[in-house]
């Protein structure tokens, strides 16, 4: 099995950043609480999936609600023994292995609290490949799995166990409970058998994250710039470069709504947002769109920025890296398509546009 | 009634003292520059002494006194002069997974952290108290930090930008067991988002208050013994102006104020609107960038001494090489600095009789300037060697310069500050000014701040129109009573930041209203 040490907290946040298509939340606490919760347990065994038994029992955690309620009150970290310990009592079932539900931005830290207060393996695995508004746009719910029961427990002990008859109505019922609970509260969902949990989720998620993270470290090493070496890591496509001229966001829905503009050399560049970057236009063409990952990064750290934290004057560059395989599917489509955000556009993966504007896509 | 005709401009460096007068039209009248005294206050007498000294003009026309200082920045880059600092932490939650100054340098944290101890309270996003408080528990925690040795209390509360109610009941409790000898500093006084970087940007207020009360209290008594009535205001880190008491009470507003007047210098010295600024001083060479005439900040992130603290700051690229940089020769050729005789450059560098090779021993054994008692033929480096470490020192520059922009726009680079002259012009590319009265840039530039108050808070955006106007209202008034012209107030700054999945339209919201000093004075 695979060690998670503390060496390998910054590459997970780089990674998971990368993943968030500038959704995510801001993951600078969560990065200290993990570091300060694994300081006395230095390694946390990462479980592949072939690693699994039949006898194991798997629970998806994260963290749930406003990531800015969290940057005030700021997570316990117990919060997710007591998820843990809500499931025992309530399915008479030990977890025997945790994942994240999300690997996309600060919840890929989250199985890293659980795992280090419990002594519990994480699986190398998650439920969206990437950040997602909802929790409905997850491979448990794609695949059916019954979403109940779920747990949601705030930092003041107050716990939820919710039964579902579908996710979308487990989204709907967990916001307002969220919000009651001061719009932040751990949640752990679709606890699955060790057989079951193969086909139900995407795999190496976090290997995924960690590598991302290690090709941008080292090329900074090495005194390169990070964009090239992210580009051939992930298979992206790059759409252009530019300085941000404008931003409009607006809440609406409990949802971050906006667009970004920006002004490269030769084009303008629209990049608009719902919590995660939804869609790209280059001259008023479109030229990606969810579920591929967009991703804003900084031109002169490489480091990517969220849809919450992009400001005046940066100068960007922004890139397409094509969405989990789950996604892009007929079925992942009416879950995480265009469509779903309100644009009436259909899918086109970004390995395919053709478009004199965007540069040769790189492969390995 | 005689409208007063000029303004002095002071700036407290780590190596040197600079006092500017400016008359109405911005030009330098005159200037002082002398060493910067351990105790601040003899070296500003004996600088202002002196500008009274040689400019015949009436002190009543003197309108203001405009000081910025890089004193408080050195505090907590050289860990000295600081309070020990005790935190009470209002989170009814008990976070306990997080301390308090987790991610700081060591050696900062042991230089003025005692202890922090959280007691029941705070708020939730929407309102309610997380739970209730107990007095009982805060009476317990201020007398346990009074035991442990606390000397400066800071207080911070979950939401407390939403509702300081818990944070001024523990500043009541606090002030019936300690009476008036315990500094107190409230979070939502000073602000900054996220509650970590808010209590780090407290911790650090209330570390800051001892060189406040050592250094700037007796400002007052020495301006009174010169016969000089008019007000004296402290620049803070966003360019504006603070007047002494509220200076006193939130020195963190003012750490990165040294760098923002020799910017801001730099670009009056020139009439620039778009250039890169370098000051160079005694220990350290600052960077910033100014564009379309306002100085490049950074909002999120800001840090200062390896602390996060998410204020609106200057962004500024510090290295540490300066006129006082100790020249080593090493194996593979010759490093400059960053440890530096700062204040004590003209006493412990050879050519004033000491043992330590500084960058200023090479420019004068070079020839590249001339001080009058110093004695280069001492320095022992070859002409050779001299050489390399003013090209060294050079090229650190450069490199710094091309991180901060990597724009292909050449923009013109200003240099100012004592260091200036070190590097003479033959060495220099085409795109380097150095403006006269360059060493006195921040001094200038003090003179030019404007008096602005912000209002940084998190409200309901409901009724969107109206809550905006109440707080743009609030700003203006702010500015008025901090003595603004308010003939010439007005709302500079706008940032919504909205807050999303949580319910009633919750937005952090900061306004910044800015106003000219008074013609007239006000005192």
């Amino acid at each position: 099995m695979k060690k998670f040490t503390l060496d390998d907290l910054d590459d997970l946040l780089i990674g998971s950043a990368i993943l968030g298509s500038g959704g995510g939340g801001d993951p600078s606490y969560d990065l200290m609480i993990t570091q300060y919760l694994m300081e006395k347990h230095v390694s946390i065994p990462i479980m592949s999936i072939s690693e699994l038994k039949s006898d194991d029992f798997v629970i998806a955690l994260g963290l749930i609600g406003a990531p800015l309620a969290a940057l005030e009150k700021i997570t316990k970290g117990r919060e997710l023994i007591t998820v843990l310990e809500l499931v025992e009592k309530s399915l008479k079932r030990k977890v025997t292995v945790v994942m994240p539900f999300e690997i996309g931005g600060r919840n890929a830290f989250v199985p890293f609290m659980a795992a280090a207060q419990a002594g519990l393996p994480v699986l190398d695995a998650d439920m969206m490949g990437r950040a997602f508004p909802e929790s409905q746009m997850s491979s448990c719910s794609l695949y059916d799995v019954s979403p109940s029961p779920a747990f949601i427990v705030d930092s003041l002990n107050n716990s939820v166990i919710i039964h579902a008859k579908d996710s979308r109505m487990l989204e709907k019922i967990a916001r307002p409970v969220t919000v009651t609970m001061g719009s932040t509260a751990a949640f752990g969902y679709y606890p699955l058998e060790g057989t079951q949990v193969a086909k139900k989720v995407i795999p190496k998620s976090i290997s995924k994250a960690l590598e991302i993270g290690r090709a941008h470290k080292e090329s900074k090493k090495a005194g390169k710039d990070p964009l090239e070496a992210i580009l051939h890591n992930c298979h992206g496509t790059y759409i252009g470069s530019g300085k941000i001229i404008d931003i409009d966001r607006q809440i609406s829905k409990g949802f971050l709504y906006g667009t970004v503009m920006i002004q490269g050399k030769y084009e303008k560049i629209e990049l608009i947002f719902q919590n995660e970057y939804i869609l790209a236009k280059v001259n008023d063409q479109i030229v990606a769109t969810t579920p591929d990952i967009l991703v804003l990064l900084e031109e002169e750290t490489g480091t990517p920025i969220t849809s919450e934290s992009v400001q005046f004057g940066l100068r960007v560059n922004l890139i397409a890296i094509p969405a989990p395989s789950i996604w892009t599917t007929p079925k992942g489509l009416t879950f995480v398509g265009p469509r779903e955000f309100g644009y009436e556009v259909d899918y086109h993966p970004i390995e395919k546009r053709k478009n004199g504007k965007i540069r040769e896509t790189f492969s390995a | 009634m005689n409208r007063p005709k000029y303004k002095i401009g002071i700036d407290i460096g780590g190596t040197n003292t600079d006092v500017v007068l400016v008359d109405n039209d911005s030009a330098v009248v005159a200037y002082v520059k002398t060493t910067t005294t351990p105790d601040v206050d003899t070296g500003v007498k004996t600088a202002l002494k002196q500008l009274l000294k040689d400019v015949k003009i009436n002190k009543e026309d003197i309108s203001g006194i405009f000081l910025g200082t890089t004193q408080i920045g050195n505090a907590i880059h050289q860990r000295d002069n600081l309070y020990r600092v005790g935190v009470i932490r209002i989170a009814g939650h008990h976070p306990e997974c997080l301390p308090s100054c987790y991610s700081w340098p060591k050696d900062l944290k042991e230089a003025l952290y005692v202890d922090t101890i959280t007691v029941d309270g705070g708020f939730e996003c929407h309102g309610d108290p997380i739970t209730p408080t107990n007095p009982k528990q805060i009476k317990e925690a201020v007398s346990t930090l009074l035991n442990k040795g606390m000397e400066s209390l800071a207080v911070i509360g979950v939401f407390a930008s939403l509702n300081s109610a818990h944070e001024l009941l523990v500043k009541e409790i606090a002030q019936d067991i300690a009476k008036d000898s315990l500094p107190i500093s409230l979070s939502h006084q000073i602000g900054g988002a996220g509650f970590i970087e808010r209590e780090n940007s407290t911790i650090l207020n209330a570390a800051l208050k001892q060189i406040m009360a050592n250094a700037f209290k007796s400002l007052l008594h020495t301006c009174g013994d010169l016969g000089l009535a008019c007000p004296i205001w402290i620049t803070q880190n966003n360019g504006s102006i603070l007047d002494l008491t509220h200076a006193v009470e939130y020195p963190v507003m003012s750490i990165s104020a040294g760098p923002t007047n020799s910017f801001i210098g730099g670009m009056k010295l020139t009439q620039l609107q778009d250039a890169i600024v370098i000051d160079i001083g005694g220990t350290s060479t600052d960077i910033g960038v100014v564009q379309r005439g306002i100085l490049r900040r950074c909002l999120n992130n800001s840090k200062i001494g390896g602390v996060t603290l998410n204020f609106p700051m200057p962004d500024v690229y510090s290295i540490g090489l300066g006129g006082g940089s100790h020249v080593h020769i090493t194996q593979n050729g010759i490093d400059i600095g960053p440890k530096s005789c700062g204040n004590k450059t003209f006493s412990q560098s050879i050519s004033f009789g000491g043992s330590q090779l500084t960058l200023t021993d090479v420019a004068l054994a070079l020839g590249y300037i001339n001080i009058p008692d110093a004695k280069p033929s001492e320095v022992t480096l070859s002409h050779k060697g001299c050489k390399v470490a003013i090209d060294t020192a050079l090229k650190k520059i450069y490199e710094s310069i091309s991180k901060i922009v990597p724009d292909e726009k050449m923009l013109p680079i200003v240099m100012v500050g004592g260091g200036a002259t070190l590097f003479p012009k033959a060495l220099l590319d085409g795109r380097f000014i150095i403006p006269p009265f360059a060493q006195v840039a921040n001094a200038y530039g003090a003179s030019f701040a404007e008096i602005s108050a912000t209002v940084d808070t998190v409200v309901s955006l409901q009724d969107r129109e109206g809550i905006l106007s109440a707080l743009h209202q609030q700003a203006i008034q702010l500015t008025i009573q901090k003595g603004a012209d308010f003939q010439t107030v007005k709302v500079v700054d706008v940032e919504i930041l909205p807050y999303h999945y949580i319910p009633n339209k919750m937005a952090r919201v900061i306004v910044r209203a800015s106003g000219k000093q008074p013609v007239k004075n006000t005192l």
